[in-house]
């Protein structure tokens, strides 16, 4: 008896496998454009933002959850309708993607599990100068099969910087980017690349440490530099973040330097629209003028 | 009597240790460490910014360094009479934990924001709340009794904070957490000082007021009775004395441990035993204990500034157990 069975079972074993393999020929005879993955899941909020500026949103299932956060993307409405995962491999595999883009950081353990079950992973890590945007949307494009539209783009980001760079010798002036309760990131980031690049001194620089630190009160006031940007200050609901801003020394120095506003989500990663970043620094670089050299050296 | 002599030469001891580290509280830092690296900014001409530094930044630090460690040390060393209790001291019973959560309650609501005295109400209204709830648990009972009780009110306010933190929609809050659990007086402000200092006062006050029945304490509590000691007016001075100070204190530095502890056991064998004695020198060594913790948080170099707490726990940790070791082979317990 158990023999029949089993013959049985072979034989609608192999009929299931013919099955799939006609509907899958199928498909990709009749498919638009069968080399480019179809269903597409990001998994990071920064992936999100350049999958969105190379790929049209039909092909496109899911975006991360934060995407939809004013204060982390600036991607805003056009995430509506998209599922919004939390970067569970869980949910990605339910998803059933032919593509998943990831950020190595922070999720490890989902690309993990998604290779090891065979699903293809586009990994971008996060971009630390402008020069990374464009090496991040090249990887992406050939994942995703858009390379002359990436190309394109490419050039036109290039000539931007080229044409925002600050080329005048002479002392520059300090720029911090100094973010709620006191965290700035250091001299290999995105911030201070595009601060340099403007024609400033990034803090982290002249600080001389690398990735992201809280910087206090004592240390900002006494390197004051020329130009603060505060981010956004996280107010409300009220919590102890909202105290550094409030401290009588943090006031006394805003009254004594220039406040400039770039918001956030412009170079929380780096994206094409980090270039908007960079016009704002750039202005704020002309409107200064020539600066004396730093009054403590 | 003979021994006054010396325990005035003690006092006098603490305290020119505790002047030197509270001046130096106000002369290290990032900016210029050392009275040089300051004259260096007045010689440049940045006086504005160099007073800015020291006023503004420094000395609020130092005065919370100062008052802090003081009061814990002081009410480590008045719990621990009162209780008769070893192991007795504000963070290990959980008083401060409940502390934090009332501060957390009037900050993350808002109420601190509307009602800045909101923030020390909340946080000794939690103190009071613990301390009377471990009088009602363990007030009598043994020394285990009361690390029990002091571990149930502490992890469930632990347990509290971190929920209505988790709660806010302030992405920053949670991060907050490890501000409230293991304490800290970086940039704090003289407001945060305005704020604390007339509560931290007025529970020394009460505290102190309570050192001669702690003599009589001392013998047991019928000998306290029959010497004339009034019970009641003892368990409210205390009690009063431990929730206004400690709150205060937490309320605006977290919880910070394990001060309470060590510094009453390092100087009980000094002062002859005797609690009236223990209590001015324990505040005088647990302001030197914190002071010299904080000099050691702002000079050591890590990316990230330490939390106070990690100090005084790697130091209070290890004495902790030694405490437990030796308490177990006095007892048997």
């Amino acid at each position: 008896m158990p023999i029949i069975g089993d013959r049985q079972s072979t034989s609608r074993r192999t009929l299931a496998r013919c099955c799939t393999w006609l509907f899958l020929l199928f498909c990709t005879a009749t498919a638009p454009a069968a080399d480019k993955p179809q269903r597409i899941v990001s998994i990071n909020v920064c992936t999100d933002q350049l999958l969105l500026t190379l790929v049209e949103r039909e092909r496109i299932v899911s975006l991360s959850h934060l995407t939809a956060d004013p204060y982390s993307s600036w991607v805003g409405s056009e995430a509506d309708g998209l599922y919004s995962n939390r970067g569970t491999a869980e949910e990605v595999i339910a998803l059933d993607p032919d593509l998943v883009v990831a950020a190595p950081f922070g999720f490890q353990p989902t690309v993990a599990i998604l290779e090891r079950l065979g699903y293809s992973v586009v990994k971008l890590p996060m971009a630390t100068s402008l020069d990374d945007i464009s090496a991040n949307l090249l990887a992406l494009a050939d994942a995703v099969g858009e390379r002359e539209r990436a190309d394109a783009l490419i050039a036109e980001f290039a000539a931007e910087i080229e044409h925002q760079t600050y080329r005048d010798a002479g002392p520059r002036p300090l720029f911090v980017s100094y973010e709620a309760d006191g965290w700035m990131t250091g001299s290999d980031s995105l911030v201070a690349d595009v601060a340099r690049t403007a024609g400033f001194e990034p803090l982290g620089e002249r600080l001389g440490f690398s990735g992201g630190r809280r910087v206090s009160l004592e240390e900002l006031l006494l390197l004051e530099p020329h130009l603060i940007d505060l981010g956004h200050p996280w107010n409300e609901p009220p919590a102890l973040v909202s105290e550094t801003m409030r401290h009588p020394a943090m006031r006394a120095l805003l009254e004594r330097t220039t406040l400039i506003e770039v918001p956030d989500p412009l170079w929380i990663c780096g994206s094409v629209r980090t270039l908007e970043a960079l016009a704002i620094l750039r202005r704020a670089r002309d409107d200064l003028g020539p600066v004396q050299g730093d009054l403590r050296e | 009597m003979s021994d006054r002599p010396r325990f005035f030469l003690l006092l006098a001891a603490l305290a020119v240790i505790t002047t030197v580290l509270f001046a130096s509280s106000v002369v290290v830092g990032a900016a210029g460490t050392g009275v040089s690296g300051l004259l260096a900014m007045v010689d440049e001409g940045d006086t504005q910014v160099l007073s800015l530094i020291i006023w503004e930044i420094r000395l609020p630090r130092a005065i919370l360094g100062l008052t802090i460690g003081s009061t814990l040390g002081l009410a480590g060393a008045t719990l621990q009479g009162y209780l008769r209790n070893p192991i007795a001291e504000p963070g290990v019973i959980g008083v401060s934990t409940a502390a934090a959560l009332g501060g957390v309650i009037a900050i993350y609501t808002g109420l601190s924001l509307a009602f800045p005295l909101a923030l020390p109400l909340m946080a000794i209204g939690g103190a009071l709340v613990a301390v009377l709830l471990l009088q009602a648990l363990a007030g009598a009972g043994s020394v285990l009794t009361l690390i029990l009780a002091g571990v149930a009110i502490s992890s469930l306010c632990g347990a509290l904070m971190s929920l209505a933190l988790n709660l806010s929609d302030n992405p920053f809050a949670s991060l907050e957490i490890v501000f409230w659990l293991l304490g800290s007086i970086t940039d704090r402000s003289m407001t945060h000082v305005w704020l604390a200092t007339p509560f931290i006062f007025t529970g020394w006050l009460l505290l102190a007021t309570s050192a001669r029945a702690l003599d009589a304490l001392s013998l047991g509590e019928e000998a306290a009775l029959s010497l004339g000691v009034d019970l009641k007016r003892v368990r409210f001075l205390v009690v009063s004395g431990t929730a206004i100070s400690v709150g205060a204190c937490t309320a605006v530095s977290g919880v910070i441990g394990f001060v309470g502890l060590v510094v009453p056991h390092l100087l009980r064998p000094l002062v002859g035993h005797q609690p009236s004695r223990l209590l001015p020198a324990s505040a005088l060594a647990g302001g030197i204990l914190l002071l010299s913790a904080d000099l050691l948080v702002r000079t050591i170099d890590t990316p990230t500034e330490l939390k106070l707490g990690v100090v005084t726990a790697l130091i209070g940790g290890p004495f902790f157990l030694f405490l437990i070791l030796r308490l177990k082979s006095m007892y048997g317990v």
